[in-house]
């Protein structure tokens, strides 16, 4: 591919561009020059690797699953590195700044998904599945529809996911560096394109690899800091923590962000089992080799990013210590600058001055950078290997042209990503990622698991179900107060709840069930005898897809 | 591939004349694999069913049913105990918060709640551990021995 090289160039170019104009207005923002260096340090470093990875994705396969070798522990951070968003890290430390407890209430939300994940998906979709998700939702049913609703439902995960990232981004990145809005969701689409269309999954993953790695460091550094402030006593950090904070007490308790159990209980469902419908975690469990990598995988993951959670509650509360009551950090009103978000960035300066703050908001950025990556590499597989090779084309098309069609894919995804960005960035998007783990839990998780464990599944139950889940979350969603009056500008909410899952995955089950049963035609004949086959195969992982050797 | 016959006849899900463009990166591959070439290379649909015989014949392995019934039986165990322990955590905070904000001792202002909080996480990782564990040893070796056996 001749073009390789221009792209690099042009991407470079781009990025040089940005680095003149932000020299031109960085007097008047005051720019933070370590970020910058340190983040064009990680730039090189992972265009580098992305031409490394270039020249080893010769096939749809490595395209796709980095050619299935890469081991537990490296999916482990990966996986990881997909689920620590810059949205995790700042959001989660904002909570806990602000609300003490409840952040923690978000957090262990976020994490339980991952055992239930290996308990009950993790190892059969790996026997089961080639590159996506989808490959396992219509293993032994109709190709076309099965693959056409799984594809939407992934398309609109990733696209909530991807706006959420996009808009942060842009925020993120003109509080940190100065840079205009539009420039920042511009060079995060280029990179992202650049990462993912030459170098693939394997580029993606190891993109992943050093982010999960510097967050991870970059974290674990500033919560020994703030222990080491109190001689490594928790009781002495939290006595501080409640004397200073103006809500005192009330920061070791649960606060307002659990209202009423069906909340509660829908949040929880959403969060439990969206982990397990999100295109771009499932896809990572087709890069290792076999079942045993999968379900070491799993470990690692929940172990990291159990520990990153446990860190970003404690930089939480070294925020309300070091940072609340510091008037460098606080504008005229007494509020934080930038916003609760900003409270771990405004930690790393008041530890490690501006050096250290420069690591943190280049490692935000890069995070940020990664996740967008494993999200258009999700989204562009259900694009190129499901809708255009498997629906589009009845499976007609060999290898290399669906790979060079997976690469227009993601050039288009990138290019719509910046769109959306630059489009959403004066809107209230709070609600993309509840509603992305929503639709995650309703659309995608209800399927795969029928489809997995239920002889009974036709495909006319499975293609009804999914879209009942998918658009029973949507619509729940928007007739909610999240988008109904923040975004609408309604003057009341039409349903009371703001997390759907709770109404959106019975509507799921119960319609794919029923519409199941009552399928008596021969093709649900067929698919119901078929089951046989894939259930040895999901339980013993015979005539899987194995790892190429390079 | 001999096991790659479809029980259900679908229209143009065929595996001929899908592969007309090998690279000759593929086609080393190919031959390293031991795979005859151009040969019949797996299309996209047709690694994914296995002979229907076969898949009887392995059923029938009371190797097999051990392993499934075991494991099966284990992972939901497990999957449960995890949701009991997230849930029993998230309708303490919806039904009873008092109980959490209460303080773990005297002299101490950390409360139940940070406490159970913590516990929930911990309790995460070590039920992936404790599951990775038995099936690394007990489950793989089971597995390894029906592959044995259908081969």
């Amino acid at each position: 591919m001749r073009m390789r090289p221009m792209m690099m160039a042009a991407g470079l170019a781009a990025l040089a561009y940005a680095g003149v104009t932000l020299a031109a207005d960085g007097a008047k923002k005051g720019v933070n020059m370590p970020a910058i260096i340190m983040f064009i340090l990680f730039v090189i470093a992972t265009l580098g690797i992305t031409y490394w990875a270039a020249k080893r994705t010769r096939t749809a396969k490595d395209f796709y699953t980095a050619g299935g070798g890469i081991t537990g522990l490296q999916n482990g951070l990966a996986l990881a590195g997909d689920y620590m968003s810059a949205a995790s890290f700042l959001g989660i430390a904002g909570l806990v700044f602000a609300n003490g407890f409840d952040g923690l209430i978000y957090s262990i939300g976020f994490l339980v998904g991952w055992p239930i994940m290996l308990f009950l998906l993790a190892e059969k979709l790996r026997n089961l599945g080639k590159y996506t998700f989808a490959d396992v939702a219509s293993y032994r049913l109709s190709q076309v529809p099965v693959r056409a609703v799984a594809a939407v439902a992934s398309l609109v995960v990733v696209a909530m996911y991807l706006i959420a990232q996009m808009v942060g981004a842009g925020k993120l990145i003109e509080v940190l560096f100065g840079l205009p809005y539009t420039y920042a969701v511009i060079i995060v689409g280029v990179l992202m394109i650049l990462y993912v269309t030459f170098g693939g999954m394997l580029a993606t993953t190891w993109v992943q690899i050093i982010k999960a790695i510097l967050l991870l460091s970059g974290a674990t550094f500033m919560a020994l800091a703030v222990l080491w402030a109190f001689g490594f006593s928790f009781d002495a950090m939290f006595s501080k923590a409640v004397e200073i904070s103006p809500k005192h007490d009330a920061i070791m308790a649960p606060g307002s962000l659990v209202k009423d159990p069906i909340s509660a209980i829908s949040l929880g469902l959403a969060l439990m089992f969206g982990v397990a419908g999100l295109p771009h975690i499932l896809m990572r469990f087709f890069t290792v080799s076999d079942a045993k990598e999968a379900r070491k995988s799993v470990l690692f993951a929940t172990g990291f990013i159990g520990y990153f959670y446990i860190l970003t509650f404690i930089i939480g509360f070294g925020a309300i210590i070091m940072v609340s009551t510091d008037p460098a950090y606080l504008d005229a009103t007494k509020k934080l600058i930038g916003g609760n978000n900003m409270a771990a960035i405004h930690l790393s300066h008041a530890i490690g001055g501006d050096f250290f703050l420069g690591f943190i908001s280049a490692v935000a950025f890069a995070t940020i950078l990664a996740v967008v990556s494993g999200l258009t590499l999700a989204g562009a597989s259900a694009v190129s290997h499901d809708l255009y090779a498997n629906v589009f084309k009845r499976g007609q098309i060999d290898e290399q042209a669906e790979m060079r069609f997976s690469k227009y894919a993601t050039i288009a995804l990138g290019i719509v990503a910046i769109f959306l960005g630059i489009a959403f960035e004066k809107q209230n998007i709070a609600f993309m990622v509840g509603l992305a783990f929503a639709v995650a839990a309703s659309a995608n998780f209800p399927i795969l698991f029928l489809a997995i464990y239920w002889r009974g599944l036709t495909t006319r139950g499975a293609v009804i179900g999914g879209l009942g889940g998918l658009i029973t979350a949507v619509v729940l969603v928007v007739l909610s107060k999240t988008v109904w009056v923040d975004v609408l500008g309604n003057a009341k909410e039409i349903v009371p709840y703001k997390d759907p899952a709770i109404f959106s995955m019975p509507v799921a089950f119960i319609l794919a069930w029923f519409f199941s049963i009552t399928d008596k035609s021969a093709r649900a004949k067929a698919e119901q005898e078929a089951f046989t086959a894939q259930y040895v195969r999901s339980e013993t992982g015979i005539g899987a897809e194995g790892a190429t050797q390079h | 591939m001999g096991l790659s016959i479809r029980p259900i006849s679908r229209k143009g899900l065929n595996g001929i004349e899908i592969y007309r463009n090998f690279t000759d990166a593929s086609r080393t591959r190919n031959l390293r694999q031991g795979r005859k070439w151009p040969g019949k290379k797996p299309t996209n649909r047709e690694s994914s069913t296995m002979h229907p015989d076969l898949a009887e014949r392995i059923q029938a392995d009371p190797r097999f049913q051990e392993l499934v019934s075991k494991r099966s039986k284990y992972n939901w165990t497990m999957a449960i105990l995890m949701m009991v322990i997230y849930y029993a955590f998230i309708l303490f905070i919806a039904f009873n918060p008092t109980a959490l904000a209460a303080k773990l001792g005297e002299g101490t202002v950390i409360s139940v709640g940070i406490l159970m909080g913590f516990l929930v996480i911990i309790a995460a990782f070590v039920l992936t551990g404790i599951y990775v564990r038995r099936a690394n040893r007990e489950f793989d070796t089971l597995t390894a021995q029906i592959k044995e056996n259908a081969k």
